[in-house]
């Protein structure tokens, strides 16, 4: 690049890092939960947009563009973080895998808790804007790699398959953790969201 | 039809063919058996139900952007157009 449309481009990323940067930060925070990670996470999306700003076409709007430049380093990070946890947390499992058992009746069954009902009003739960909360603590609250399988569906939109090979788990194994972690949701947000409305 | 052990099974199995019946197809074994089950256990039936919720749930959380007062700050701003010069 000539040092004039160099300028040209800092400029021009400086104006977007002003006017997104915060929408972006908030997207990447709520997904991330931490804060250093997700503020690293913007700086290497603005310089991967400097870096390939000849392919940034006026077709889409820079927000568009940068989010999805965003969506692709969130996506790097659950894959690079899934990697490192899922090889060394079996313990971590077993333990979670024996506190979703207490769930259940000596025999497995299911120990009745009254809320059945409440749950048939699905509309009114995720309509209401306080249920977003109970669910930041519900996800926040499962251990990492668990809310990595349950998460990487939704960030990295791949089929089931793929995700087993990226996260170097049998699909046997991802499943067992998908079942867990929905248990251990439902738990949550029945002590968080039915037991207090 | 051969079953391997009891065509009985727990709550806690049932459920997991649950959520395994999203990912990949059951058995005609384990098919069987949770039919079988579902129609004698309320619980699980509304587990089922409470199931696809939850997933709703999680899928509207994934495209929200959280409400916070969080932002970022601007000394980070300013790193990030400093760090842009240097390159």
């Amino acid at each position: 690049m000539e040092s004039k449309s160099i300028n040209n481009v800092h400029d021009t990323i400086t104006i977007w890092i002003r006017n997104y940067s915060d929408d972006m930060f908030k997207w990447a925070l709520h997904k991330i939960s931490e804060r250093e990670t997700a503020e690293d996470i913007i700086q290497e999306t603005f310089i991967a947009a400097f870096k390939n700003y000849d392919s940034f076409k006026n077709e889409s709007s820079p927000k568009t563009w940068l989010f999805r430049i965003l969506n692709n380093k969130i996506a790097d990070h659950y894959r690079k973080s899934a990697k490192e946890f899922f090889q060394l947390n079996s313990a971590i499992d077993a333990e979670v895998f024996k506190a979703t058992d207490s769930f259940f009746d000596g025999n497995g069954y299911w120990k009745p808790n009254g809320l059945e009902l409440a749950w048939e009003d699905e509309k009114s739960m995720l309509d209401n804007e306080d249920f977003v909360e109970v669910m930041d603590k519900c996800i926040d609250d499962l251990p990492i790699n668990w809310r990595i399988a349950v998460l990487s569906k939704y960030i990295v939109e791949k089929d089931a398959a793929e995700i087993c090979q990226e996260l170097q788990i049998s699909s046997s194994n991802y499943w067992q953790i998908l079942h867990r972690s929905k248990v251990l949701l439902k738990k949550c947000i029945e002590a968080f969201w039915f037991n207090k409305n | 039809m051969k079953f391997t052990g009891s065509i009985m099974i727990t709550c806690v199995k049932a459920t997991e063919l649950i959520e395994k019946r999203q990912i990949q197809s059951l058995t005609l074994g384990e098919r069987f058996k949770l039919r079988l089950h579902n129609s004698m256990c309320v619980a699980c039936r509304a587990y089922q139900r409470q199931s696809k919720t939850i997933e709703k749930a999680i899928s509207r959380w994934m495209h929200i952007t959280n409400n916070t007062t969080h932002h970022l700050s601007q000394e980070k701003k300013d790193k990030i157009i400093e760090e842009l010069k240097k390159l």
